[in-house]
């Protein structure tokens, strides 16, 4: 296959809205959207945290019988799908889906186990389905009513990358001849908690990030340019050195005034630290949308890569790369530009 | 991997498998597991992997965690926090990398690709009581969230393996394992990657024994796939793992070659998350899919190894997707479900029955079914109870999953070594 490979469309879900203008806009405007600090007492530590706001009204999708008892992580990932879709005239039946997770449904999987450790013989039967990794996944797909292929990845905070990685892969095939890439992470204090043990004082965040991949060159379509290969953290080989890596692996182009960079630091001094001069010295604008939406795990470069898109639809720039540096696993960088 | 617009990618290219290693409650290793296999012993055995004194059910296809860690490159450090998960990966991992004798050079890039459903779950359970019932105990706890996460198992074999390319950890509940190897199969075969480390793997938890045991699908008894009376299945745990390069590099560097896979097939049952479209719609496209890639009909497949869990819903929906496929020739089609003898091993099955098909096209056997009294009467097909000697090229394996994953692998019987 010649083609090129486009993202047609894209859509999220964060603390700033169901929108991903709405996501853009809180990143370019640095929104202070505000911030949840609770405790379940006991001793327990203190929590900080950004949800997604409620809906004024309940969408239509959520009549599918699917989705009536599903978990906000499905719910989410069914929004942002949607939203990528969106108008566009697509034959449902033939498309692919790729769902990246890195807590997944936590919600559903603390309440089922709290029941299996109160009595076994009551653990909700309706529950425990929902705690599999790849529930979400399967929602999406019966409501869109597609056959095809349909992946749930697990990884880190920079696994969307791969996710679209493995997209642009079956497209090149011919496997489906159009895909959805999309992440989607819940909020609930089992994991906002995990997330307190590692340093840097972030805050935690939900939501869900969806790109819709097919072949293309239209005039205007933003286009994939480069996925590099991700760079795997190990014993020896810690952030710093995996960010440098995925750098070194970008070079110099597309490097200049042109282009935006959207990577993924979240505020945190300590934590963002490796990525902190990454592009010192050269032209390029950066936003780090996790500085002002919150860290949302296996959504955060999913996030990156949406507000990319919505940054050279505005025609703000030419080029973005997503720069992800993983949590605890990868790092590697997407480059699209717009055609 | 990696992607880059304009590039041209070399391929289609032939896919080989030189390495497998596997981890069962059969045993450690091809050799125990392909006697076990053969003469169609049971394995299955009381759960000492967590309390189940409250279950309904306490068998299962528990490994022996009786074995000496292999040679791997960990330091003492990361070998005390290895979860059992990780354990049975290692071990699967270092027999498949010792027979495929990659060298160093060759082994830089290579990409893994792991399937799990559950991965090392009961860290997960661990860092849970200690957080309702120590709220403010926060010592120790990281490494159990760490620890937890697939990832890090994925990233323990690695460092183990002395393997630096990327990772995928795919979890399609139970077809994990079969799309592991599918996903490594396609990579090489499409030109995007060499060589391909892959394969499944799942522990058994108390979190998804008790989830299973809700849904009513564990047997209270013994599983018995295929019968008419048959109650459920027995979970169980494992690993399996294999090595895939391609044809032609195989051949130039005088590798053993075990098999070679031929077909993959996918597709998405969007019945019930939990239960298969009645007639197996969704299980059929994946077969013949996976068919259609090899370039074979049902007349070339010598053996099926069914999902067969033993569960009133997935056998006579496969039942009848294997019917419906195989048309007139059903009669002539050997089928059996390996999972009346380890249980279900979730994210691992689909590795670890495509391993066993490796080895029942190798050594020209068909691992029998557990013995039925009475068979379903979905069941026209050539279901192998006893143990059965018999040579053929094609093995097709079945792997279907909660949310309606289906997978399909099609290996073929190597004529070269």
């Amino acid at each position: 296959m010649s083609e090129d490979i486009i993202i047609a469309g894209w859509g999220a879900v964060s603390p700033a809205g169901w929108t991903s203008a709405e996501l853009a806009d809180a990143t370019l405007n640095q929104d202070s959207l505000p911030v949840t600090e609770e405790g379940r007492g006991e001793g327990a530590p203190m929590r900080r945290f950004r949800t997604v706001p409620t809906q004024t009204e309940i969408p239509t999708w959520m009549r599918h019988a699917r989705l009536r008892r599903s978990s906000p992580v499905a719910r989410y990932a069914v929004s942002a799908a949607l939203s990528a879709l969106g108008d566009q005239p697509v034959e449902k039946e033939t498309l692919g889906v790729i769902f990246v997770t890195m807590n997944g449904c936590v919600g559903f999987s603390r309440r089922f186990y709290s029941e299996v450790l109160t009595n076994p013989a009551f653990a909700s039967p309706i529950l425990f389905p929902e705690t599999v990794f790849n529930a979400p996944s399967s929602h999406l797909s019966s409501l869109l009513g597609s056959p095809a292929v349909n992946f749930t990845l697990i990884g880190d905070s920079a696994q969307f990358l791969g996710g679209l990685d493995l997209a642009v892969q079956w497209l090149q095939e011919g496997r489906v001849p159009h895909c959805l890439v999309v992440a989607s992470e819940e909020m609930d204090w089992l994991s906002t908690e995990a997330l307190g043990l590692f340093p840097g004082r972030r805050i935690a965040a939900e939501g869900a990030a969806a790109v819709y991949l097919r072949p293309g060159n239209e005039s205007g379509a933003i286009r994939i340019e480069e996925i590099t290969a991700p760079v795997l953290m190990s014993s020896t080989e810690n952030r710093a050195s995996a960010a440098a890596q995925m750098r070194a692996a970008l070079g110099d182009r597309n490097v200049d005034s042109r282009t935006v960079v959207c990577d993924s630091r979240c505020g945190s001094s300590v934590w963002d630290r490796p990525e902190e001069n990454l592009w010192r010295g050269t032209d390029v604008t950066v936003f780090s949308p996790a500085q002002w939406l919150g860290d949302a795990s296996g959504v955060a470069a999913g996030w990156q890569t949406v507000l990319g898109c919505e940054l050279l639809k505005r025609n703000q720039f030419e080029t973005a790369i997503i720069s992800a540096l993983g949590c605890s696993e990868q790092a590697l960088a997407a480059v699209i530009k717009r055609v | 991997m990696s992607y880059r617009r304009g590039d041209v990618l070399s391929g289609p290219h032939r896919v080989v498998v030189t390495g497998a290693g596997i981890v069962t409650s059969m045993g450690y290793g091809w050799q125990e597991n392909a006697i076990g296999f053969r003469e169609g012993r049971t394995a299955l055995r009381p759960i000492t992997a967590f309390d189940s004194s409250r279950q309904r059910v306490h068998t299962g296809g528990e490994v022996l965690m009786n074995q000496p860690l292999p040679q791997v490159g960990l330091t003492h450090r990361q070998i005390s926090r290895l979860h059992r998960a990780t354990i049975l990966l290692l071990h699967a991992g270092r027999e498949a990398m010792n027979q495929a004798g990659w060298s160093e050079d060759q082994m830089n890039d290579v990409p893994i690709c792991l399937g799990t459903s559950a991965g090392a779950m009961s860290l997960g359970e661990c860092y849970f009581k200690q957080k309702t019932q120590q709220a403010g105990t926060q010592r120790g706890l990281a490494k159990w969230v760490l620890g937890y996460q697939p990832q890090t198992q994925a990233q323990y074999l690695a460092e183990a393996m002395e393997l630096k390319g990327p990772v995928s950890i795919i979890t399609n509940a139970c077809a994990s394992g079969a799309n592991a190897i599918g996903h490594g199969f396609h990579l090489i075969k499409g030109g995007r990657a060499r060589r391909v480390f892959c394969g499944g793997y799942d522990a058994i938890a108390e979190m998804v024994f008790a989830g299973f045991d809700s849904l009513q699908a564990l047997s209270t008894t013994t599983p018995r796939p295929f019968a008419a009376d048959r109650d459920g299945l027995a979970l169980g745990e494992g690993a399996a793992l294999v090595t895939l390069e391609r044809l032609e590099d195989a051949l130039l560097r005088g590798a053993t070659i075990l098999g070679e896979v031929t077909g993959y097939g996918t597709s998405t049952d969007l019945h019930h998350l939990t239960q298969p479209h009645p007639q197996g719609d969704a299980a059929l496209r994946s077969m013949n899919d996976a068919c259609a890639e090899a370039g074979i009909g049902p007349e070339s497949v010598g053996y099926i190894n069914s999902h067969g869990t033993g569960t009133p819903l997935n056998d006579i929906a496969e039942g009848g997707a294997i019917r419906r496929w195989a048309g007139d020739h059903a009669p002539n089609v050997c089928v059996s479900s390996t999972k009346g003898a380890i249980g279900h091993l979730l994210g691992g099955a689909g590795a670890v029955e495509a391993v066993i098909c490796l080895m029942a096209l190798q050594g020209g056997w068909i691992p029998p079914n557990v013995p039925v009294s009475v068979l379903d009467p979905i069941v026209n097909f050539d279901l192998v109870q006893s143990p059965r000697n018999r040579e053929f090229d094609y093995a097709l394996t079945n792997s279907f999953g909660f949310g309606g994953s289906n997978a399909t692998l099609i290996l073929r019987r190597s004529h070269c070594s």
